[in-house]
């Protein structure tokens, strides 16, 4: 039976968990309390937010898929040139 | 060290291109675990770099050294292994370009970074996002050492470890940047009035 954890120890690890990096044990307690706990619930609900709407966001600039057409050409021009 | 390269090609041919790169598996192991990453490794340059044209030179740089090294790669973890041969090439380019700002990797890389894009730029790109979620002006408004976490971490999605990978940091900081940075970003939309 883990051992129970109040909310500051929670705060601390609450972005790691949305991770999934929480190693250990940690995981399970933090999500038990989350589970309980109204004001900890809040917060995680913010910052789940926050990374959903960050992942949301283009992961690259604009024009990418030139500059990744000329970089699949360049390294299939690699392979070429030292098979050659 | 590079055995492979001086077995003789008969000996070559008859041992499975998995276990042994050879001038034959060589590309074969270079398509199978390099180019698969490409999105990722330009993606992450570009967050590293902010400018489009070093992004592209950057991973071309990744790629000569990933080819040439991919006989002594034992495939496991291909992703991490290319984001520490980007993160070496790219403290070999600023070692390059600017010699005397060498004395710490890390103050190097955010010091260019923070210099290429210059603040011409950074409006540019700004204008350029008329319609930009407010989440976006949230995260272009971050120092770029924070801004640069979050981009790896939330957009690109790579590990604590694969960010502090590349940018050369221990993970204790990467996770204490991009705690900040969030939360940071938190106060910024909490701040900021709701559009309609
Ligand atoms: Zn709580």
């Amino acid at each position: 039976m883990a051992k129970k954890v109040n909310c500051t120890e929670v705060a601390r690890r609450l972005q790691t968990y949305l991770d999934g990096e929480l190693e250990g044990d940690w995981k399970e307690r933090v999500q038990a309390h989350l589970d309980d706990c109204v004001m900890c619930g809040l917060e995680q609900d913010a910052f789940s937010a926050i990374k959903a709407d960050l992942s949301a966001l283009p992961s690259s600039p604009p024009a990418e898929s030139e500059a990744l057409q000329r970089l699949r050409d360049f390294s299939a021009r690699i392979s070429q040139e030292a098979s050659s | 060290m590079n055995s492979a390269r001086t077995t003789t090609v008969a000996t070559v041919v008859r041992v499975s291109t998995e276990q042994i790169a050879g001038p034959v598996g060589q590309d074969a192991r270079f398509n199978e675990y390099v180019v698969p990453e490409l999105e990722v490794l330009y993606r992450v340059a570009y967050s590293i770099t902010r400018n489009k044209a070093d992004a592209e030179d950057l991973v071309q740089d990744t790629l000569l050294r990933a080819y040439r090294a991919i006989d002594r790669f034992d495939g496991r973890y291909p992703r991490a292994w290319l984001l520490t041969i980007m993160r070496n090439a790219q403290v070999n380019r600023v070692r390059r370009k600017r010699p005397e700002l060498m004395h710490d990797p890390d103050e190097t890389m955010s010091r260019v970074a923070d210099e290429s894009a210059d603040a011409a730029d950074a409006e540019a790109q700004l204008m350029d996002q008329t319609l930009a979620a407010p989440i976006e002006l949230a995260l272009a408004s971050l120092p770029t050492k924070f801004r640069s976490v979050v981009e790896l971490v939330d957009i690109n999605e790579l590990s604590y470890k694969e960010a502090a990978e590349v940018l050369g940091i221990p993970v204790g900081t990467v996770m204490s940047r991009l705690h900040r940075a969030r939360r940071n970003i938190r106060q910024h939309l909490e701040s900021s009035p709701v559009e309609e």
